[in-house]
């Protein structure tokens, strides 16, 4: 598993590549939330996420709520294959704000 | 004919035994979303023993044995942790989006059915059952 982390517009986004399980999910929880606690908006790029599971997702469920406490923008883009059905089944699709794009988020807000 | 392969309590080891699952069932008539959630299942089942059984603990061991019958595949996994109880593994339903429960619900969701084998000696043998499609 790998993290970049790139400015977008008013976003840091952090974009995931390959595997996101036990053995790496608190790295990228550290990682966010620092963002946050920096009062960034945030950008959660799936688009290269191959795995993710229920500990990556309570990290990121951690880091949403840290971004709430922060008043910060918490999103997540491209979710596709298993990390999209892994968040239709806890359903947090319906507590996460996810976009198709980057850009749609940029544009929305 | 079933599959079996033992593997360490480390967590990067998750990996290797994802990839087994999915080598493991190819030859079952299943979609790839299926496979896709039993891999998940297994994955749960898998860490909730490295962190609960073996406390992350990189000395321990699992096995996953995996086999089929007509209608369904058996994913078993075998730990030498201390002994849990069905009430352990009971899942309950306002956990599936809360950090804790989740993986528990997940396990429950991907198995028609979940279960402790009762054996003779040291460990749990937890049972994963899922019918072909």
């Amino acid at each position: 598993m790998n993290i970049e982390i790139e400015k977008y517009n008013n976003y840091q986004v952090v974009k995931l590549y390959g595997e996101v399980d036990l053995s790496n999910s608190r790295k990228i929880k550290l990682e966010i939330i620092k963002l946050i606690k920096s009062k960034n908006n945030i950008i959660v790029d799936f688009t290269d996420l191959q795995y993710i599971d229920s500990s990556g997702m309570a990290s990121l469920v951690e880091a949403f709520n840290e971004s709430k406490e922060n008043n910060t923008e918490f999103h997540i883009v491209d979710a596709n294959g298993s990390p999209l059905q892994v968040l239709q089944l806890t359903r947090l699709n319906t507590v996460f704000n996810l976009a198709d794009s980057i850009e749609t988020v940029s544009i929305n807000g | 004919m079933a599959n079996k392969k033992v593997f360490s309590s480390c967590t990067s080891e998750l990996k290797n035994i994802r990839e087994f699952v999915i080598d493991s069932c190819r030859d079952f008539p299943l979609s790839e979303a299926k496979v896709n959630e039993i891999v998940l299942g297994v994955d749960e089942a898998c860490a909730n023993v490295i962190r609960h059984g073996y406390h992350m603990s990189k000395k321990g061991c699992l096995e996953i044995v995996i086999s089929s019958d007509d209608d369904h595949a058996l994913f078993m996994i075998k730990d030498v942790c201390s002994k849990i109880t069905d009430k352990q593994l009971t899942p309950k339903q306002e956990n599936l989006c809360k950090p804790g429960g989740m993986g528990l619900c997940l396990i429950h969701y991907v198995a028609e059915k979940v279960r402790l084998i009762p054996h003779k000696g040291k460990g749990n043998w937890l049972e994963l059952t899922v019918k072909f499609e």
